[in-house]
Parts: C-alpha cells; structure tokens; sequence
C-alpha cells in the first residue's frame, strides 16, 4: 500500500461544498461547516475526503464513525500534544464535529483535535512516518 | 451584493436584530455583529498573526471557533453562551502551549457582548477565571 501523502499539487478549491465525496480538492473547515448549517445540519456528517487538503483555523471534534487513514494531521511544532485540547465538560462548544466521516490520504493544517480521551491519545501516539507499506 | 431586508434579520440576545459588520478592519466595535473566523482571516491577510487591541462593545460575536485568551484579553458583562449549566461545557485545556488551530486573542477588551458556539482555552489562569464564571 503507498501513501498519497505529501500533497504537492497545486491548490485546487472544492467546487460544491455539498458534495458528497471530495477527491483531490482543498477545504476550509469553517465554510464546509457552514456550508452544512445552511441546510440546517450543524455538523460534518457522512462525508469523504480522500487526497484533500483540510484547512482550519479549526478545532476537529472526531465523533463516531469517523476513520482516519494515511493521514497528515498537521505540523505539531515538535510536540503532537500541540494538535489537542481537552474538553472540561461533556460538550465541546465551538469544535467542528465530524460524525462518520471517511478521511483518506489527508492533510490537515492549522487544525487541532479534540474528542474522547481514547482519540487524543491516539493522536498524541502518532508516529511522523506512514504506518503501512513504503513511499514509492 | 444581495440586498437583505433589515426587519427579516433575527434578534439577538443583545436586544437588537443582527448587525453584521461592514468592516473588520476597524480597532473598535460597536453594536457590530462577526464571526471571530472571518475577524481573524482579515487579520491574517493583513499580516497580523493574532487579534490584538481591539475593543468590542454591545457585539455579539459567533463561532464555530475556539477563542485562546491571552493576557490582557478582559471580560466585562459578557455572555459566554449557552453552557447547558456548566460552563466547562465552553472551556478546553490545551495539552501543550501551542493550541493549533484555536483562534489567539489578545490585548481585547469585550464589554457587555454575547457570544455564540464560541469555546475559551488559555493559560491553567485563564482557564480558572472562566470557570470561575457563574451562569446568571
């Protein structure tokens, strides 16, 4: 399996923020949630992201159903532990929730993460080199 | 430019209906209405790398979005938002210094203003004053 991963091409917007499955485009967090409340949905929910560049500022509450794969999360300035907040109560009011969202081959920037304590620390363990197969 | 009809613009907790602001460019603020992401975008085009000195008054300003407040940021008759009984609900701790992601404000005064789907991170000092805050 390669990675898709670093994204060099040139930048590309999303066309429809509606869509379904986003391929090879480039998408600001903050108008795709947007995008969604306008149509009454005030969440991220059932989408497909698979070679995109995912722009923040943002913070990316990762809820159920949502799986990462080959994914950059972000330049963590040295320590991962930069990429997450921990939410003091049991809501986390002003993050952009992703609910079954299929990420793949991904880069975020200027994002951070927050969710269950399970999810940060994964995030906290992960490693700067892909988890499977090699670069070709 | 589309024309929107005054009287169809929603109230808001303020007493007032919505006022979006006509320019983010401005130091003070006054009645005006934003999202804190479309304020810092306009910063960061201007080369600005947070929002600093600005004084809002009677504004009601929305998210999503995590607020980091920084020193020198003050609260005075503010509206958080809608804690559902805890403010935690509204706070989230950064695990390192950094907060990626997170919107950096700093140096502001907010003055009798409201804000909505807006989280607060900061320093453990920060974090203890808003925690601090009692729901009237």
């Amino acid at each position: 399996m390669t990675s898709r991963l670093p994204i060099t091409r040139p930048i590309v917007r999303a066309p429809d923020l509606d869509a379904t499955v986003f391929e090879n485009v480039d998408i600001a967090l903050h108008e795709l949630l947007a995008a969604s409340m306008a149509t009454g949905v005030p969440l991220i929910h059932g989408r497909t992201f698979r070679g995109c560049r995912l722009v923040g500022p943002a913070i990316v509450m990762a809820a159920l159903g949502t799986t990462f794969d080959d994914t950059n999360f972000g330049d963590p300035r040295g320590d991962n532990r930069n990429l997450v907040l921990r939410p003091l109560g049991v809501r986390a009011t002003g993050a952009i929730v992703m609910q079954d969202c299929v990420v793949d081959g991904c880069e975020f920037s200027e994002v951070g993460f927050t969710g269950s304590d399970s999810f940060i620390d994964w995030i906290i363990g992960l490693k700067t080199t892909p988890e499977f197969g090699s670069l070709s | 430019m589309t024309f929107i009809d005054p009287n169809s613009l929603p109230m808001i907790g303020l007493g007032r209906r919505l006022n979006l602001t006509g320019d983010l460019s401005k130091r003070a603020f006054e009645g005006e209405d934003m999202a804190l992401y479309d304020l810092f975008i306009h910063h960061l085009r201007t080369g600005r790398s947070m929002i600093d000195g600005i004084t809002f008054t009677g504004c009601r300003i929305e998210g999503p979005a995590i607020m980091l407040v920084l020193p020198g940021t003050t609260f005075d008759s503010t509206n958080f938002g809608e804690s559902k009984g805890d403010i935690g609900n509204l706070v989230l701790r950064p695990l390192r210094s950094m907060a990626i992601g997170t919107i950096p404000v700093m140096n502001c005064a907010f003055v009798g203003c409201e804000f909505h789907a807006l989280g607060f991170t900061g320093s453990e000092a920060i974090i203890d004053q808003i925690l601090a805050i009692r729901s009237a």
